[in-house]
């Protein structure tokens, strides 16, 4: 029951800690004026998270964070890109950790990837115009950097959040 | 859960994305080098203006989402003016090469550069849709 609790409580934090990430982000955007490359800082939590707590625990972070994140800094459209993005990133990053395939930098990585390519596909099904997939080459790239910085620092913190948990 | 160290296989991960990359990046130069003739405006994925490059000019589209402000010099093409959040389609570079394009997500709009036969089967698209 207590484990429960710590659960709850760590999930709260973790869903607070990525609305903090995604505002700085969109108050300064770490990107270099190209559609889609970003640093993506709220998936330093589903990534790590994902290490600490039930995967349906940090699904449900994940999504809330999307909404309430898009709904008070975005607007519908940046939802629909949202999401697409997150959910996709979440089952590959979600596969990865639970068969131990990669390091958390090359999860975060495939993660950033795998949720750029989504929004592209989304972009694409809105836009209806082959011309998006000129970006691809330059959110693969900026996905792997921003994925080796997201991995490195998750790194350090899944061991804190681990201690957290078990009460320390 | 625990938490694999680095290794081999995240190295052989990032490889094969860079590589990836490279293909797709190095890809388009083969077929889109020439330089383009025309801009072709999208709003919502359809035509709504066609315009030569050899006379400058600025066009304000104007729509649903919002406003932008396209200027059209020395056949090349630029958003100089967009009031939308992100404004990432004033901040791209002129666009001038066939298949280039600026894109403005949050008012669905895109330029982009053709050069004269390459838009011609999606125009009897569009004229066929109107019909």
């Amino acid at each position: 029951m207590k484990e429960k609790t710590k659960r709850i409580a760590l999930a709260g934090m973790l869903t607070a800690l990525a609305m903090i990430f995604s505002y700085i982000e969109a108050v300064i955007p770490f990107s270099v004026g190209i559609a889609g490359v970003k640093l993506g800082l709220a998936n330093l939590v589903v990534l790590s998270g994902l290490y600490v707590l039930p995967a349906r625990d940090v699904f449900t972070v994940s999504i809330t964070r999307i909404l309430l994140s898009s709904l008070l800094f975005g607007n519908l459209m940046a939802l629909a890109y949202s999401l697409a993005g997150g959910v996709v990133s979440f089952f590959v990053m979600f596969f990865l950790v639970k068969h131990q395939v990669l390091s958390p930098v090359g999860v975060s990585t495939a993660g950033g990837i795998a949720h750029n390519t989504a929004q592209i596909l989304v972009a694409y099904a809105v836009l209806q115009s082959a011309g998006i997939f000129f970006y691809l080459p330059v959110l693969l790239i900026s996905g792997i950097l921003a994925g080796i910085v997201v991995g490195a620092v998750s790194r350090r913190l899944i061991p804190v959040w681990k201690n957290i948990l078990k009460g320390r | 859960m625990e938490v694999k160290k680095f290794g081999k296989r995240d190295l052989l991960f990032i490889g094969v994305v860079l590589s990836i990359a490279a293909v797709f990046s190095v890809f388009p130069f083969f077929f889109q080098k020439e330089e383009g003739d025309t801009a072709v405006i999208r709003v919502n994925g359809e035509v709504t203006q066609v315009v030569p490059l050899d006379e400058d000019r600025s066009i304000t589209v104007k729509n649903d989402y919002g406003t932008n402000v396209i200027e059209i010099r020395g056949g090349t093409v630029r958003i100089s003016e967009a009031d939308c959040p992100d404004k990432i389609c004033a901040d791209h570079a002129s666009i001038s090469k066939n298949g280039e394009s600026i894109v403005c997500l949050p008012h669905k709009l895109i330029v982009e550069i053709c050069k004269d036969g390459s838009l011609a089967e999606e125009d009897q698209e569009v004229d066929a849709v109107a019909e």
